[in-house]
């Protein structure tokens, strides 16, 4: 198969990855902060060599302010709901996915309200607009680093710094840009990650980065392994917000993913795909490539054709992944005028080839031309 | 020589960082006749390296909660707090 599929996780996984989790099935899989025996150190010490790793690559100050979560959506909501009380106002961008949306609008019944700025039609926020929307009660503002349905990116920089001059916190949903573009510390206060997709990680893995000194209230709570007499949740960080045992063998399969994303060069790889497969798109007829394709993400608006026959099609008799519909974001889809059709992504990764995506683009002109 | 502290995450950080100055110290769970609110880790090493462990600390922030030292007599383990 032709898997260009990668935004939505990333496949096949490298190999160093793979035995990093069966080593830790198979050698080492005591419950890691747990007890004091050889194979719960082993398992913690594992986390903690993951939880290093990640400080490193996004430039953060201590592996504490590293929170693993089971996915990018967890690490949203921990985030928004740690962060937002009643009364606050949060900004969010009209290309959010429904993991920012959902869980900014379920605030709203805690009595917060949500202020949506309107994106471009590439689907680029302007910062300036972002900013002017803070008002006195303006708390956080979330925005979406690298769109999942058109691959545009976001200034998160410019808005996270000028929001702290305002002293408005900003969470990066950085979902589809973690390994695969620069993202560091400077992108937010708060930035959540996807371990399986750009990071090359195993499913249920996720990543919050908490800046240091930032209070947040828990999303669940249960044990740590630490202060056990006491009926509340401790206030170190990870512990604070990893309640229950963590999936030691996915984290120890995510510790290899972003260092192979550091040593292969990924980012370097998945930009050149990227281009190309732009370059393929732009000379099949019938078709039109919205957004801006920052990155390896396409979002491509069939004239005549439903986009998710198209999907089944080029699955079935191509052998080739995609992804058709909404892909969780309707805000997305409205500001790009595209919540009726949908869109049809193609979404390379590090494993495709470029004979790969002249394939698919061939494939996908003679469906249409059909 | 034992250094508690609430965490085991404090305490791999504080060990790690330790070695750097030359220390060697491993992490175990802190005995529960010393453990003051239940399961926490300390770091073990020897007793001559207090001062270059309290110092890692204090850089990283790390919070040691009590030193205690170690001592076995008759095949039972005795922890004394070291008062400052």
């Amino acid at each position: 198969m032709i898997y260009l599929d990668n935004a939505a996780t990333t496949f096949p996984k490298p190999q160093s990855v793979i035995d990093a989790v069966c080593d830790c099935m198979k050698n080492y899989g005591g419950n890691a902060g747990r007890g004091g025996h050889y194979l719960a150190r082993k398992s913690f010490e594992k986390v903690y060599e993951c939880r290093e790793v990640m400080a490193d690559f996004i430039k953060a100050d201590s592996p504490e302010q590293i929170i693993f979560t089971k996915n990018t959506t967890e690490a949203i909501n921990l985030a928004v709901k740690g962060i937002i009380k009643s009364g606050d106002e949060i900004i969010i961008s009209s290309m959010e996915h429904n993991s920012v949306l959902r869980s900014c609008i379920s605030m709203e019944k805690r009595g917060a309200k949500v202020k949506i700025v309107r994106a471009n039609h590439e689907g680029c926020v302007s910062a300036d607009d972002v900013i002017s929307a803070i008002t006195a009660q303006t708390r956080l503002i979330c925005i979406i680093h690298a769109s999942n349905v058109v691959g545009t990116v976001n200034p998160v920089r410019e808005i996270c710094k000028r929001a702290r001059e305002k002293n408005v916190l900003t969470l990066v949903d950085a979902a589809q840009s973690g390994g695969i573009l620069p993202v560091d510390t400077s992108c937010g206060d708060l930035i959540a990650f996807a371990g399986h997709k750009g990071l090359y990680g195993p499913f249920g893995t996720g990543v919050l980065y908490i800046r240091k000194g930032l209070k947040l209230d828990t999303l669940i709570e249960g044990g740590t392994g630490s202060l056990s007499e006491s009926a509340f949740m401790p206030e170190s960080l990870p512990e604070r917000f990893e309640a229950g045992t963590v999936n030691t063998c996915a984290i120890a399969g995510l510790c290899e993913g972003i260092k192979f994303v550091v040593n292969e060069g990924v980012a370097e790889r998945e930009a050149e795909l990227g281009a190309f497969f732009k370059e393929q798109l732009s000379t099949v007829k019938g078709i039109k490539l919205l957004g801006k394709s920052d990155t390896a993400v396409m979002g491509v608006l069939l004239k005549n054709h439903d986009c998710v026959e198209v999907a089944e099609r080029l699955d079935a008799e191509y052998n080739i992944a995609t992804r058709a519909g909404l892909h969780c974001c309707p805000m997305a889809h409205r500001t790009l005028g595209t919540i009726s059709s949908g869109l049809l992504r193609f979404s390379a990764g590090y494993f495709n080839t470029k004979d790969e995506i002249t394939t698919a683009a061939k494939a996908l002109e003679n469906i249409i031309s059909e | 020589m034992l250094a508690t502290m609430a965490s085991i995450t404090s305490a791999t950080r504080l060990k790690r960082h330790a070695y750097e100055f030359g220390v060697y110290s491993s992490v175990i769970q802190t005995p529960q006749q010393i453990a003051r609110e239940g399961c926490g880790y300390s770091l073990r090493f020897d007793d001559s390296a207090k001062n270059i462990v309290l110092n890692a600390a204090k850089e990283l922030g790390v919070r040691i909660r009590s030193f205690y030292y170690e001592s076995e007599s008759e095949g039972k383990k005795t922890y004394s707090k070291v008062v400052e």
